[in-house]
Parts: structure tokens; sequence; C-alpha cells
């Protein structure tokens, strides 16, 4: 095979490959919230704790945190509460979320002063 | 074959191969993706808890900012959808006030928007998330459905016993209107007459009146509904599900002092439905 037989080839595959990652990468359209960028996934699971207030559905609750493909289902309630309390953030974000970590069983130490009033 | 279209051939296929590494093999992986990229129905419920959360926070540019690169049209379906939701299911008042505001804010004009959004919505009574505890059901849980009364059904007329005056609040009853119903049910429509001046002549117009509560007390129970949640039935609409057989005494307003009527569901005899449907018009 002549040298400059290889060239091409080899420079084909480098333009495959430029546009198949950089120009024309293949899209995911229909993504998991799984999928979600980390600062979308604290969001995701804050509307959860929000829409649980409202709704009152633990099912509906435990349904969207599963979504999320982590260790346990509580598991994100638990790590964004926490991590909430650690940065001060206002009570009133973080008592939606100690609710629902209580109510999933999940509940810490750190939760308990938001948690007035809940049986514990 | 001349030496340039072996060139091409070799450049073609090294283009395909990698190609179809790229897109095939190891393609580059979205696992940083954000929510309009997510799948209809994850899409759905995003906008839904945005809904739910703006009712709870009432902010804006929050729930904005959430909504971002949505398509307008998806959120205003899944807003309108989620507002009548929350009627149906009897959320508190201000939660549905914020989320006839944000739908508003996103150009849907459904009833509902329009009832929460008006300067009456600011007066509708607060609906606690807990009903009271003399409550055997919460508020508003029955089905959505119309109740317009069975086309064949041919009900006998029962005088229904309304207690006369004197009434604690200013409403009286207008109309009783028996008819059969597969769900029997009570369902009030609360109006009042509103008299205008318009080039010295006086015009009165009947209007629905929301955000009033109205209780049901029979044998030792009670139930409450407030005029208005379900949007779409009148502005001043409310019911309530009941057994035939039983005695109902209705009040509006508070649920102590005289009845404003004393309703029997007697069992229908018609062969399709089973029981009354009563509709109470009241005057304020």
């Amino acid at each position: 095979m002549k040298p400059w037989l290889a060239v091409a080839f080899a420079v084909g595959i480098g333009l495959g490959l430029l546009f198949g990652w950089v120009l024309w990468p293949v899209r995911y359209y229909n993504t998991a919230p799984s999928d979600l960028r980390a600062d979308y996934k604290r969001e995701y699971v804050y509307l959860t704790a929000l829409t649980y207030e409202i709704e009152g559905n633990l099912d509906a609750a435990e349904i969207r945190l599963n979504q999320l493909d982590a260790a346990g289902t509580a598991a994100p309630v638990v790590e964004l509460t926490e991590q909430l309390i650690a940065q001060q953030a206002p009570t009133t974000t973080i008592v939606p979320l100690a609710r629902l970590a209580h109510d999933l069983d999940a509940d810490t130490p750190l939760m308990v002063p938001y948690l007035q009033g809940e049986s514990q | 074959m001349k030496p340039g279209a072996w060139l091409a051939i070799a450049l073609l296929l090294g283009v395909a191969v990698g190609l179809g590494y790229a897109w095939g093999v190891n393609p580059v992986a979205y696992y940083d993706t954000y929510p309009p990229l997510m799948h209809e129905e994850y899409r759905a419920d995003w906008i839904r808890m945005t809904a739910f959360a703006y009712g709870h926070e009432g902010n804006l540019s929050r729930a904005q900012a959430r909504l971002q690169g949505l398509s307008e049209q998806e959120i205003q379906r899944y807003l309108a959808q989620a507002l009548e939701e929350a009627v149906a299911t009897g959320r508190p008042v201000p939660v549905l006030r914020n989320m006839a505001m944000l739908a508003q804010s996103y150009g849907i004009d459904s009833p509902a928007v329009k009832v929460y959004t008006s300067s009456q919505a600011a007066s509708l009574p607060v609906v606690p998330l807990v009903q009271p505890s003399v409550s055997p059901s919460p508020v508003l849980t029955v089905p959505v459905s119309s109740p317009t009364p069975s086309p064949t059904a041919t009900p006998r007329f029962i005088p229904l016993p309304i207690t006369p005056t004197p009434f604690t609040v200013p409403y009286s009853v207008d109309e009783q209107i028996p008819t059969c119903s597969s769900e029997p049910r009570i369902a009030i429509s609360l109006t009042r007459v509103v008299t205008t001046t318009v080039r010295g002549r006086e015009r009165s117009e009947v209007q629905e009146v929301p955000g009033v509560e109205v209780w049901l007390l029979w044998e030792g129970e009670a139930d409450r509904a407030v005029t208005g949640l379900r949007p779409a039935q009148g502005l001043g609409y409310a019911d309530f599900l009941v057994d035939p057989g039983k005695t109902y005494n209705l009040y509006i307003g508070s649920p102590t002092g005289v009845p404003l009527a004393t309703l029997d569901i007697a069992p229908c005899e018609s062969d399709s439905g089973t029981s009354w449907l009563v509709q109470v018009h009241a005057t304020e």
C-alpha cells in the first residue's frame, strides 16, 4: 500500500472524529433527571421537597428522587439539606427539605432544629 | 483507477470510520444536561414542580430561571394543567393565587387564572392544608365531572324542606332542583345581584360569588367546600358527594345557627339514577 493512501485514511478518520465529536455530536434529547448537571440536580431535589410540602404525596416524592439514581432514595435530600445547613441558608429553604428527609426516615441530628413540631 | 480516486476513497473511508466511532462506539456523553434536554415526561414534571414551588415561594425570577430554555407552548400547557389540578384538589388559596400569577405571566388565560388573579381572589379565605378534624373527607376530592343530570332520568319531585328565616347570614335559597345522578351530590351555585347605573338607568346583573365557605353537616359529621375552587363549573360553584337516604344541613359562611337549607337525598325512582342531585341557587 502506498503511504499517501494511509495518510489519506488517517486524515479521513481525523475528520470523522472532528465531525462526530465536535461539529455534529450525538444529541440526546430524552435524558433523565440523573443526567442533569449537578446544580440542576440540587434544584430538582429542592423542587421535589417543595412539591411534597404542597402535595403531601410521599410516594410521588420517592419516585422523583429515585430518578436521580443516587445511592438511596433519601441520599440526595440528606446531602442537600446538610449542605444548606452548613452554608447557613435561610430556614425557609431548609425546612421543606428537612421535613422530606424526616418523612423518608432519613433525618439526621443536624436537621433537628428545623423539624420543630414534627414527631421525632 | 487514477491515484486521485484512490485518495478520495481512502479519505472517505477514514471519515466513515471516524464518524462510526464518534457517533456509535464512543459518542459524546451528555451527563451534564439541563431540563430542556430531558424526556417530555420529566420536562412536564419539572414545569409542574416549578409551578408548585412558585406557589410556595412566590419568587418569579427563580421560577423563570427554572423554566429557561423550555418551549413557551410546553410551559403554558403544563402550567395550566398544574393549576387546574391544584384547584381540583383544593390546594391552599395563597398557593393557587401564586400559581395563577405565574401562569398569567406566561400568557395563560384560563378560567382558573382569571379567578385567582382577580381582585376578588385577594379576599378568598385561606384553606388550610390540613382539613378540620370534623371533616370526614378532604375538601373537593370528588373527580371533576359534569353535574349535568342524566337526560333519561325522570325523577319524582319531592319538595325539600327549606328552613325559613331568620338567617344568621344574608343568604336565601332561590331554587332547589332535584335530579337523578349516578354520582349523588349537593351542588351549590352562589350568586349575588349587582345593580349598576348606566346613563341614569339601573341595570341589574347576576354575578357568581367565589371564595365563600359552604358547610354540610349530617349525623354528627361535617364537610366543607369553598365556592370557586372548580372554576370550570362556575365561580360560585361548590359541591359535595353525598349518600342517598341521609339528611344534610347546608350552611354558608359558618356551620352554626339555623341551616340555610335541609336537604333529603331520597333514592331516585329511575333505573338510570341512584339518587338526587340537588342544586341550590342562593342569593346573597
